[in-house]
């Protein structure tokens, strides 16, 4: 059944043009989602390193990329990647500073730089916006600007990242980087006795995870035409981070794709719900039941109990 | 020449000293043992050696090189392959990634030291698929000491391979052991099991962190300690 699913994908493009608007720009919400989730699982699904603190390379891939545009009409094109080497070496400090503490030690630490981060974005109005946040100058229809009125390009944009970044994963996972990282994922003392260089392959994946979020943040940005500091940097962000990977499957290479695609149906579904009924928030609420379910009965994940006895 | 040589090694947790002043050495060739019971200093000892702990004082030669402040990966990189307590094995690794991820190409290549290793442990290579984590313990024992093994390691020390395992699989093991040996490695066996004296020809008896008595295999075998775990008086 697996490899139909790419052949339904490309047999599905040309019928674009005629779908609706709500369901295209729900498609691109789920395919940036995926994209955030599939770079968080590498650093904590593959390498098991629970971090906290993607909000900031997410923030930072968003902020450069925009600031870049609206002050010196740099084009995205371009700007995402000065945000990705921006992301590249605020990761490796704070990976510097972060990765030798254990499990719950290193989670909180990234969860102070993400506050750090909030702070400093809410503090430098001139440049950030401040707390209303940073619009984007829209140019309407724009290939040079990455604008569009019209969703439809956004989704090939994210089926793009969708693709290449399964494909970075698997490649990560064949890979003896990636073998050492789940090596280390499950015993750091038993991976360095074992000749692992445990803070080394820790720092390789937090960086590799750091730039493909800040990546994805440049389409993020250019989707959403904003960005401010809670949905940037607040806790709230970073806990959506990372509920693809963990709904879907942490470490596996179809997890966060499952689980990013199954979590904007449902927040699709909830919010029709809640505008209808009037209760506001429930998604958020079904989100958390969700999770509550999967790390109760299938720490697994989806995948782990679609695909029981199989590996990946 | 002298496979690992410790002096005056004293190794210590903040205020709580788990080694005093232990010094030994032995050859190449040799099966050296650290007999004690628990909290005599034996797992201290080969942590220390493997640079997961840092001594406090004293170094560790092995050979010309100085394995003082290396940090555990350089260890191993330098031959010295560690079977940790409990095994440690990685649960959600296959088999042979669990052997893969320690392979130390040392002009072998992979594929002719993880048949050595299927050729000493047969039913490792059954379950090469399977997660390291569904193992029995006798295989999980027989896959930690596989994996120490994919380093081609010149000494090979264990921290008491026969803790949880029935007396059958225990013997196993240091059959293996000795097997191991005649093909050339050195090994360093932590033990506080007295049958292991069977392998050695060499080693020590710790109580709290010290030295008790030092000597070859007979006269291990023929000191109080021993004769008391023997005999229960």
């Amino acid at each position: 059944m697996r490899p139909l699913i790419p052949i339904a994908i490309v047999a599905a493009l040309p019928a674009l043009p005629f779908v609706n608007n709500y369901i295209l720009a729900a498609t691109v919400r789920a395919l940036i989602f995926i994209a955030l989730g599939q770079a968080w699982n590498i650093v904590a699904g593959i390498g098991g390193q629970l971090s906290l603190g993607h909000g900031v390379f997410l923030g930072l891939g968003c902020y450069v990329t925009g600031i870049l545009f609206n002050e010196l009409g740099v084009p995205p094109w371009i700007g995402v990647w000065a945000g990705v080497l921006v992301s590249l070496a605020v990761a490796l400090v704070m990976g510097s500073m972060t990765l030798r503490m254990r499990g719950v030690f290193f989670a909180l630490a990234t969860v102070a730089v993400s506050l750090a981060f909030d702070q400093l974005a809410r503090h430098y109005v001139d440049l950030t916006g401040g707390d209303n946040g940073l619009a984007l100058k829209f140019l309407g229809n724009s290939l040079w600007a990455m604008q569009s009125r019209w969703p439809g390009p956004f989704v090939y944009a994210g089926l793009v990242f969708m693709i290449l970044y399964y494909w970075i994963t698997r490649i990560i996972l064949a890979s003896r980087f990636g073998l050492e990282m789940r090596a280390v994922r499950d015993d750091e003392i038993a991976a360095a006795a074992a000749g692992v260089r445990v803070f080394r392959t820790k720092l390789l994946g937090f960086l590799v995870s750091a730039a493909m979020t800040a990546l994805a943040g440049g389409l993020y940005m250019q989707f959403y035409q904003a960005i401010d500091p809670e949905s940037a940097f607040g806790l709230g962000q970073a806990i959506q981070l990372q509920l693809p990977a963990l709904i879907g499957g942490l470490g596996t290479a179809w997890g966060p794709i499952i689980g990013g695609a199954l979590m904007i149906v449902l927040s699709e579904a909830t919010n029709w719900g809640a505008t209808r009924f009037g209760f506001i928030g429930v998604d958020i609420l079904v989100y958390g039941l969700v999770l509550l379910i999967v790390v109760l009965w299938a720490p697994q994940g989806i995948v782990g109990v679609l695909w029981k006895g199989r590996r990946r | 020449m002298t496979a690992l040589a410790v002096a005056n090694l004293t190794v210590s947790y903040g205020d709580v000293v788990a080694v005093r002043d232990v010094s030994f050495a032995f050859d190449a060739g040799e099966v050296f043992v650290l007999l004690g019971a628990n909290g005599a200093g034996k797992t201290s000892i080969l942590r220390c050696i493997s640079g997961l702990v840092p001594a406090r004082s004293g170094t560790t030669v092995s050979g010309e090189r100085s394995l003082n402040g290396l940090s555990p990966h350089e260890v191993a990189r330098a031959g010295i392959s560690h079977v940790p307590e409990g095994r440690r094995i990685f649960p959600n690794l296959s088999v042979e990634e669990n052997l893969t991820v320690s392979f130390i190409p040392r002009g072998s290549d992979r594929g002719t030291v993880l048949a050595a290793v299927y050729k000493l442990f047969p039913r490792l290579a059954e379950r090469r698929r399977q997660f390291g984590g569904t193992l029995s313990g006798g295989e999980q024992q027989m896959l930690a000491i596989g994996r120490a093994l994919m380093n081609s390691p010149a000494l090979l020390m264990l921290d008491e391979p026969s803790l949880g395992l029935s007396p059958v699989l225990a013997d196993l093991v240091f059959e293996r052991l000795a097997a191991i040996n005649a093909q050339g490695t050195t090994i360093l066996l932590v033990e506080q099991n007295a049958t292991c004296l069977e392998l050695a020809t060499h080693g020590v008896i710790l109580q709290n962190g010290r030295v008790l008595l030092a000597g070859d295999r007979a006269a291990l075998q023929d000191s109080d300690f021993v004769r008391r775990a023997y005999l229960g008086i």
